[in-house]
């Protein structure tokens, strides 16, 4: 297939097993992160597995780099088929050290990013009609947990923006889809303390991720069983909820 | 002196109307908006009924502002023991064209601004072990609607935010109002290109909010058959979701029959 897979966030975690995986089944990957040294690793092992990589350096929240690693990674690769908005981070940030600039520093990476970086592939898109824009939220996004009052309401936004947009583009030809992850071994959860219930490695999401990325649809939960609660968690309200929230993530 | 209670927004809409009633209700009410002119009017409202009132002009999406107007009206009716962070614009964020600029204003009046007048008053709420803040969302946060996507986007964030706080808040003394209303008559709706049926008007919608900040409600939904039909909206699978929501709000003139195009 002509043309690549771009991923934000594609210097580790995710973003890094994903580009392997699709190194394997012989798809082009475009990877975009802040970190080159990072990101040349990653497409070195790509190269490596006999696949097809290039990279650009970019914050994802940052207009006119993302256009920038955008027109790099096409003229290196041809047009961008897919965009998987994987770039995120996370704040452990009790009510009590609650520090309004991280937090929207946060917020700016979490849901500008996705929004910057579909902003910067989708007029080549619409223009070909074509296209599959994907979101790497997580089941976050769903109840709000404490100490992650800040990640969980980024998951949310940027959940709701990819909904709209589905709305919107799917009578264009293109293909919108939300992923919802559980807990994934990477840097981000390293110093979680409190039982990860359902923990995967990256490799085993970037498999699903790859199934997708073949059969698109609107919603990916993974583990579908995690998402159970989850989702249900939303529907609950405050008083029976929080108590084990605090319990859960003490 | 009652208790200290801070709106932003509160030159027009809910946030000038929620001013009257927290006011009539024993709150000394600290206003904060950009335009002094109509912060200044609905003081004289709040005065001429007997109530406390004092103004602060600011812009809530500039963090150093909003900080400074915060403190200022502290300083002026002591310190704030009802947030509500209500300040928020409606502006459409279609994809095509995508404007960035449009999604980020939208965000941060709607989210950022929130996260930064929380953290502004959260540690001397906490210090004193009491306190309430208001999140005025709205029930666009249950699913994102096409047109729609920043401003969905945004209280969706919000009320997550708020419900996360909640969370960590619980057993503090801090207690978080989550509100989410439909339809609300002002200067916001009278711009929606879509029907905006069942709208209530401001003073209602501040009415309901009082009465849920005296019963202690985690949550508030208004009005029930608009909260019942986007809970519905939240159980539809993405794709009939997505189908059934570009019919509902296609845009078409107000008050004109059949459902325009979408363009």
């Amino acid at each position: 297939m002509a043309g690549h897979v771009l991923i934000t966030g594609g210097s580790a975690g995710i973003g890094a097993a994903l580009a392997l995986e699709l190194a394997r089944r012989g798809r082009a990957v475009g990877l975009v992160a802040r970190r080159a040294e990072a990101l040349a690793q990653v497409a070195d092992q790509v190269r490596a597995l006999g696949g097809t990589a290039a990279w650009a350096v970019a914050d994802v929240a940052d207009e006119a780099a993302m256009a920038r690693a955008v027109a790099e990674l096409e003229a290196a690769l041809g047009p961008c088929e897919v965009l998987v908005a994987n770039a995120g981070v996370l704040l452990h940030q009790g009510a009590a050290e609650l520090d309004g600039d991280a937090t929207v520093a946060l917020l700016r990476t979490n849901v500008e990013g996705p929004i910057v970086s579909a902003a910067a592939v989708l007029p080549g898109m619409l223009t070909r009609g074509r296209g599959h824009l994907v979101l790497i939220s997580s089941l976050a996004a769903f109840r709000a947990a404490s100490f992650w009052a800040a990640y969980c309401a980024s998951k949310s936004a940027a959940t709701a923006w990819w909904e709209a947009a589905r709305a919107e583009l799917e009578p264009r030809g293109l293909q919108v889809s939300v992923v919802y992850p559980g807990y994934i071994e990477t840097e981000m959860v390293r110093n979680n303390r409190f039982a990860m219930v359902g923990l995967q490695s990256p490799q085993a999401l970037a498999e699903q991720l790859a199934g997708l990325l073949e059969r698109p649809r609107p919603a990916l939960y993974s583990p579908w069983a995690l998402s159970l609660p989850a989702r249900l968690g939303w529907w609950l309200p405050a008083w029976l909820v929080d108590p084990v929230l605090q319990r859960m993530f003490r | 002196m009652g208790y200290h209670a801070i709106i932003t927004g509160a030159s027009s809409g809910i946030g000038a109307a929620l001013a009257e009633v927290l006011a009539a209700e024993g709150y000394a009410v600290g206003l904060i908006a950009r335009r002094a002119e109509r912060l200044d009017e609905v003081a004289e409202r709040v005065r001429a009924t007997g109530g406390v009132a004092a103004t602060a002009a600011a812009d809530v999406t500039d963090p150093a502002a909003l900080r400074q107007a915060i403190a200022a009206l502290e300083a002026a009716l002591g310190p704030c023991e009802l947030l509500v962070a209500n300040a928020g614009v409606a502006v459409g964020t279609p994809m095509d064209p995508l404007d960035l600029a449009h999604n980020r204003q939208v965000l941060a009046t709607n989210l950022y601004a929130p996260v930064q007048a929380f953290a502004a008053v959260l540690p001397g709420m906490l210090r004193r072990g009491r306190g309430v803040l208001v999140s005025v969302s709205s029930l666009a946060g249950y699913r994102g609607l096409p047109t729609q996507s920043a401003y969905c986007a945004s209280k969706a964030g919000l009320s997550a935010f708020a419900t996360g706080l909640r969370a960590d808040l619980r057993g503090r003394g801090v207690h978080v109002l989550d509100v989410c209303p439909g339809f609300v008559t002002t200067e916001m709706t009278a711009k929606a290109p879509f029907p905006t049926p069942g709208a209530l008007t401001a003073t209602d919608a501040a009415r309901r909010i009082a009465r849920a900040l005296r019963a202690r409600q985690d949550h508030l939904a208004f009005p029930w058959f608009t909260a019942v039909g986007m809970l519905l909206m939240r159980l539809l699978p993405g794709g009939l979701f997505a189908a059934l929501s570009r019919r509902v709000l296609a845009p078409r003139p107000r008050g004109g029959a059949g459902p325009g195009g979408a363009g």
